[in-house]
C-alpha cells in the first residue's frame, strides 16, 4: 500500500462498531453435544441451531440452544435443549427445566414462531428422529403437542425449518428440510486418507423430500408436501430462507441443497408451488456444477427493492451472492469481493443486517469444516475458521471487517447456527453463534458512530400474528431500504422477528409503509429514528424506546 | 567493377525472405492444428459432458423409480410427478444441446432413433403417472418395474454406448491430431533444410562474389605499384643518367674550355687579358653549378660514402637555400644501406624537408636518423596537415619509395608534422 493509499483509506468513511464477547458475562454455559464416539456418524457434524426470541414476552429477548445426545449404546452424558432467560442486565439465566425444555433428542435445528396466534412464540425443534412441536402454554412452559398437532410418528433427518404462510390463510404454515436417509445402521465408511474413517459427504447417502406442513389453523397441521408439489426426493435441504422473488405477494422459497441443485419454489398462489431455480440462475454455481449449499438468507443489500440471496457453500465453492435482477438471478459474489475472502472457508449459518446501522444490509457468515481431520491434511483447509463480516460500503463492494471488530470474534471457530436479536435493547444487532461440539457464543454490538435505528415489531390480525412474510419499507434521505419479517433463514436458526433499520445518523425517515402478509398496506409519515414501533395491522404505531 | 551493396543487399532480403516464410509456416500450422482442436476435441468434450448430464438424469430417473416402487416415504405415487417433470425438462435440454453438438458427426439414424426411443420413455412415463393417478399402487409399480424400468436402463445403456463411441471419436480426433503433429513436423524439418540449404548458398554466392572483388581489387593494387614503382626507377634511372652526364660530359667541357682559356691567356694580347680572365671565372662558375646540380640530381657522394655523409652533405645545402634551421641528431652508427635503396631514403628526406619549406612556415626542423634498423625521422611544430586535405603526389611518392624498401611511413600531425620512416632490414 503506497502512503497516498494509506490516507485514502484512514480518511474513507468505514464502519465503526465492537463485537464484544459477553458469553462468559451473560451466563451462557452451553456445550454442544455430539454424542460423538467414534463411529463419526454424518449427524454429528452437523449442529447445532439456535434461537432469540422472548419466550416469556416480557420485551427481553431470551436464548435458547438446541443440542445433540448419545447415540444409543453409547452412553457419556445427558444434554438436553437449554433456554436462557434474560434478566435484562446482561446476564441469563438458565431456565431449561422450569420451561419444560430438558428434553433430550439428537436436536439440529429450531424455527420459532406463534403458529397459533396467542401470542406466545412456539417452538419446532428439527432432529435426527422424531421432530418436536413445543407450543407455548403463556405461562413461561412449553409442552409438547407434536403428536397432537399431527406431526408425530415421523422419522427423518431434519435440518432447517421454517414458520410462512404460503397460502396466506392467517395461520403460519411449516416447511421442514431433510437432509439425506440416514440411520446408524446404513452409514456409510468414507475415508479422507485412505486409513482412518472420516465424514462422509452426502453423495454418499440418498436424498430425501422436504416436508410442507398446512397449518388447519386449530392446532393441527395437514402434509401438504406432495399436494402441492414441494416433494422431491432428491434433495438434501440444509438451509430455507422465504422471500418473494417475483414480487406478486405471496412468499416463494429457496432452498439450499448440498451437493444437489439449489431449489426456488415459486409460489403459485393455488396452495402449489413451481420449481424455477435453473432457469432463475440459482440452482448451480457459475461453471454448471452442484455446490454444497449450507445456510442461505435473503435481503435487499443492494436497496433495489428486490430481495437477494446469499448462501454459503464448501470450502473452495465460495459464498453465493446473488442479486435479483427481476426475472432472476445473477451471481456477483466474484464483483463485490465476497467470493475471494471466502474461497477457502466452508460456510454455515449466514445473515443480512446492517451491523453498523449504515443503511446498508451487511452480511455475516460463521465457518467451519465439517471434519476434523482435515487436519492432518497438507495443505488442507482449517477445522476451526474465521466467522466472515462483510461490511457493505454501498458502492458494491464488501470488505471483510471480521478482524476490525474486536472481542475476538475472529477467533477461528467450528461455526454453525448464527441468530440475530437486540438482547440488550440498545437499537442495534446483537450476535448469537454456536459450534459444533463446541459452546454458543454471545457477542454484544458496540456501534460507536452515533448511527441510530428505527425498528418495527409487527403484529398481525387478520394475517398471522407474527406478521411473518410482512415487507416493511422505509424512505429515509438515502432512498427506500425493505426488510421482511422472516422465520427460517441462516441455518438450523431463528432470528428475532422484529425488523431493524439503520439510518445512520438521521433523527427521522419520512416515510414508512407495512405491506401485511394478506395483501394489506398501512402506511405512516415522519417517523422519529431510535425508536423501536409496535405495529398492530391497521392501527397507527406505537413508539416505544430501545430500551 | 559493380558495387557489392546491391548484391549483398539481396542476400539480406532473401534470408528475411526465408525467415518470414519459416515463421508464417510454423505459425499456419499451429492455426490449423488449434482449429482442429477447437473443431474436434472441444465439441467432443462438449457433447461427453451432455452425455454425462443424460446419464446422470436418467439416474436420477432411475433413483425415483426406484423411491416410487419402494413407496418409503408414505407419499401418494402421484407426489413423484413434479420431480418427474423437472428431470424431464432437463434431460430434454440436455439431449437437445447433445444433438446439436452431435450434428454432422453422428450418423443421423442414430439420431433418430436416440429421439424415439426417449420419446417412447416419456410416452411410458405418462402414462405410468395417468395409472398413478387412477389404479392401485401395486399396477403402477409393476408397471414401473416391467415397462419404466427396463426403458430406463436400455437408454442408459444406450447413453453409455454414445459415450463409449464419443470416447472412441475423440481418440480418432487425438490420432488425426498426432498424424497432424507428424506432418507439421516433418514438413518443419524439410522447411528447415531448404532454408538452411538456400541460406548457405546464398552465403557461399556472397562470399564467393567478395572473394572475386577482393581479388581484383588486389591485383589492381598490384598493378598500380609496380606501375609507380616503375615509374620511380625510371626517374631515378634518368635522373642518375643525367647526372652523370652533367657531371662527366658538360664538366670535361668546361674544364677542356677553363684549360683552353688558361692557354689562350697565355698568348694573347694584352687587351683580351682582362676579358679571358673574366670568361674563365663565368666557366668555372659554370662548371661549379654543373657540379652542384648533378650532385643535386643524383647525389655522388650516396653512392660512394653511403646514406650518412649524403644527408650530411645535404641538409647544410638545404639550410642555405630556404634559410631554415636543421637540427640534425645523426645515427651512431652509419647505416649500411646499398646506394641503390639508400636513395629512396634520401629521396623521402628531401620530400619531407621541401615540405617543410612549403607549408610548415617554420624555423627549425629536426632530422633524425638512426640505424639498425634505419629510421628517419623528420619533425617540425608547424600547424601540421589540415584534416581533409587532398594528400599530394609527394606523400604518394614517400609512401610508394616505403613501400619499395618494404618499411612503413607513419605521418602524425599533431602538434606540428612528423613523417617517420622506418626500414626493418637495412
Amino acid at each position: 500500500m503506497t502512503r497516498r493509499e494509506l490516507l485514502f483509506a484512514l480518511a474513507a468513511p468505514g464502519p465503526r462498531l465492537q463485537l464484544v464477547d459477553v458469553t462468559r458475562a451473560a451466563g451462557l454455559n452451553f456445550q454442544h453435544h455430539t454424542g460423538a464416539f467414534g463411529s463419526r456418524y454424518l449427524p454429528e457434524t452437523l449442529g447445532p441451531g439456535c434461537a432469540f426470541l422472548d419466550y416469556d414476552n416480557d420485551g427481553w429477548l431470551d436464548v435458547l440452544l438446541v443440542n445433540g445426545q448419545d447415540w444409543p449404546g453409547h452412553p457419556q452424558r445427558r444434554a438436553t435443549l437449554q433456554l436462557f432467560k434474560n434478566n435484562r442486565n446482561g446476564t441469563f439465566t438458565d431456565v431449561t427445566k422450569a420451561a419444560g425444555l430438558d428434553i433430550s433428542l439428537y436436536g439440529l435445528g429450531v424455527a420459532v414462531a406463534d403458529f397459533n396466534n396467542d401470542g406466545f412464540p412456539d417452538l419446532y425443534v428439527t432432529a435426527v428422529g422424531q421432530n418436536r412441536l413445543l407450543r407455548n402454554t403463556g405461562r413461561g412452559t412449553f409442552v409438547d403437542v407434536t403428536t397432537a398437532a399431527g406431526l408425530g410418528n415421523r422419522t427423518g433427518f431434519s435440518t432447517s425449518a421454517a414458520w410462512f404462510d404460503y397460502d396466506r390463510d392467517g395461520h403460519l404454515d411449516l416447511f421442514v428440510c431433510n437432509y439425506v436417509r440416514w440411520s446408524p445402521e446404513q452409514d456409510v465408511f468414507c475415508s479422507l486418507d485412505g486409513k482412518a474413517k472420516s465424514y462422509c459427504t452426502p453423495e454418499a447417502y440418498r436424498g430425501a423430500t422436504c416436508w410442507l406442513f398446512r397449518n388447519r389453523g386449530n392446532g393441527t397441521f395437514e402434509d401438504v408436501t406432495a399436494k402441492s408439489g414441494l416433494f422431491d426426493a432428491s434433495t438434501k435441504s440444509l438451509g430455507v430462507a422465504m422471500l418473494d422473488y417475483d414480487q406478486d405477494g405471496w412468499p416463494d422459497l429457496f432452498v439450499a441443497n448440498d451437493t444437489q441443485p439449489n431449489k426456488l419454489y415459486r409460489n403459485n398462489r393455488d396452495g402449489t408451488f413451481r420449481e424455477m431455480a435453473v432457469r432463475a440462475g440459482v440452482a448451480f454455481a457459475e461453471d454448471g456444477r452442484a455446490r454444497a449449499g449450507m445456510g442461505v438468507d435473503a435481503g435487499d443489500f443492494r436497496r433495489t427493492g428486490r430481495e437477494g440471496l446469499a448462501v454459503t457453500n464448501f470450502d473452495n465453492e465460495m459464498i453465493g451472492l446473488y442479486e435479483a435482477t427481476g426475472t432472476g438471478f445473477v451471481d456477483r459474489a466474484a464483483e463485490t469481493g465476497i467470493a475471494a475472502a471466502s474461497r477457502t472457508t466452508l460456510g454455515f449459518g449466514c445473515l443480512f443486517f446492517d451491523a453498523d446501522l449504515d443503511g446498508h444490509l451487511d452480511l455475516l457468515a460463521v465457518n467451519g469444516h465439517i471434519d476434523d481431520s482435515v487436519r492432518n491434511l497438507a495443505r488442507g483447509p482449517a477445522y476451526a475458521q474465521p466467522p466472515h463480516l462483510f461490511w457493505n460500503d454501498g458502492k458494491g463492494r464488501f470488505r471483510d471487517i471480521s478482524g476490525e471488530v474486536g472481542g475476538g470474534f475472529r477467533e477461528p471457530k467450528v461455526g454453525r447456527g448464527l441468530a440475530l436479536g437486540d438482547f440488550d435493547r440498545d437499537g442495534d444487532l446483537d450476535v448469537l453463534l454456536t459450534t459444533n461440539g463446541g459452546p454458543a457464543y454471545l457477542y454484544r454490538n458496540d456501534v460507536g458512530n452515533g448511527h441510530r435505528s428505527i425498528r418495527f415489531q409487527l403484529e398481525g390480525r387478520t394475517s398471522n400474528r407474527d406478521a411473518i412474510g410482512a415487507v416493511v419499507q422505509v424512505e429515509d434521505a438515502d432512498g427506500w431500504q425493505m426488510r421482511r419479517v422472516r422465520s427460517g433463514s441462516s441455518y438450523l436458526s431463528s432470528s428475532m422477528l422484529a425488523v431493524t433499520f439503520g439510518v445512520g445518523l438521521q433523527t427521522a425517515v419520512k416515510r414508512v409503509v407495512v405491506r401485511w402478509p394478506n395483501g394489506r398496506v398501512d402506511e405512516f409519515k415522519q417517523l422519529a429514528t431510535g425508536r423501536t414501533y409496535r405495529c398492530v395491522e391497521g392501527q397507527a404505531p406505537v413508539a416505544l424506546d430501545h430500551r | 567493377m559493380t558495387s557489392p551493396s546491391a548484391r549483398l543487399a539481396a542476400g539480406v532480403a532473401v534470408t528475411l525472405a526465408i525467415i518470414l516464410a519459416y515463421a508464417g509456416y510454423t505459425l499456419n500450422s499451429v492455426n490449423r492444428m488449434r482449429e482442429v482442436q477447437t473443431e474436434i476435441i472441444d465439441q467432443n468434450r462438449k457433447a461427453a459432458l451432455q452425455l454425462i448430464r443424460i446419464q446422470s438424469d436418467l439416474n436420477s430417473l432411475a433413483l425415483a423409480l426406484r423411491d416410487m416402487i419402494d413407496q418409503r416415504d408414505g407419499y401418494p405415487l402421484t407426489a413423484w410427478a413434479p420431480q418427474l417433470d423437472r428431470i424431464r425438462e432437463n434431460l430434454d435440454d440436455a439431449i437437445r444441446v447433445e444433438a446439436e453438438l452431435a450434428r454432422g458427426r453422428r450418423d443421423p439414424q442414430q439420431t433418430a432413433y436416440l429421439a424415439a426411443a426417449f420419446a417412447q420413455l416419456w410416452a411410458t412415463v405418462d402414462k405410468m403417472k395417468a395409472l398413478a393417478e387412477s389404479g392401485p399402487a401395486g399396477t403402477v409399480t409393476a408397471f414401473i418395474r416391467e415397462t419404466v424400468e427396463p426403458q430406463q436402463q436400455a437408454l442408459t445403456a444406450l447413453t453409455a454406448r454414445l459415450l463409449v463411441q464419443n470416447n472412441a471419436e475423440e481418440q480418432r480426433a487425438a490420432e488425426q491430431i498426432a498424424v497432424i503433429y507428424g506432418e507439421i513436423e516433418r514438413n518443419a524439418y524439410v522447411f528447415l533444410g531448404i532454408s538452411l540449404a538456400l541460406v548457405l548458398i546464398v552465403s557461399l554466392a556472397l562470399i564467393r562474389s567478395n572473394r572475386m572483388l577482393f581479388e581484383r581489387l588486389a591485383s589492381l593494387s598490384n598493378q598500380r605499384r609496380e606501375l609507380a614503382q616503375q615509374l620511380i626507377a625510371t626517374q631515378e634511372s634518368t635522373l642518375r643518367t643525367v647526372s652523370r652526364d652533367l657531371h662527366d660530359e658538360f664538366g670535361q667541357i668546361l674544364t677542356a674550355v677553363g684549360a683552353m682559356l688558361s692557354r689562350a691567356g697565355r698568348s694573347a694580347p694584352e687587351a683580351f687579358t682582362e676579358e679571358l680572365q673574366e670568361t674563365k671565372v663565368v666557366v668555372q662558375e659554370t662548371l661549379e653549378k654543373v657540379r652542384a646540380l648533378s650532385q643535386a640530381l643524383q647525389p655522388v657522394i650516396l653512392e660512394e660514402q653511403g646514406l650518412g655523409p649524403a644527408v650530411e652533405w645535404y641538409l647544410p645545402v638545404f639550410e642555405r637555400q630556404t634559410g631554415i634551421r636543421v637540427l640534425y641528431s645523426r645515427p651512431a652508427k652509419a647505416p649500411a644501406m646499398e646506394a641503390g635503396r639508400a636513395i629512396h631514403v634520401f629521396r623521402i628526406l628531401q620530400e619531407a624537408l621541401n615540405n617543410v619549406a612549403r607549408h610548415a612556415g617554420v624555423k627549425e626542423v629536426a632530422v633524425e636518423l638512426g640505424s639498425e634498423p634505419l629510421r628517419l625521422r623528420v619533425a617540425d611544430q608547424g600547424p601540421g596537415i589540415a584534416a581533409g586535405a587532398a594528400p599530394g603526389v609527394g606523400l604518394a611518392g614517400m609512401r610508394e619509395r616505403a613501400e619499395i624498401l618494404g618499411g612503413t611511413l607513419r605521418i602524425e600531425t599533431s602538434g606540428g608534422t612528423t613523417i617517420t620512416l622506418e626500414v626493418p632490414h637495412g
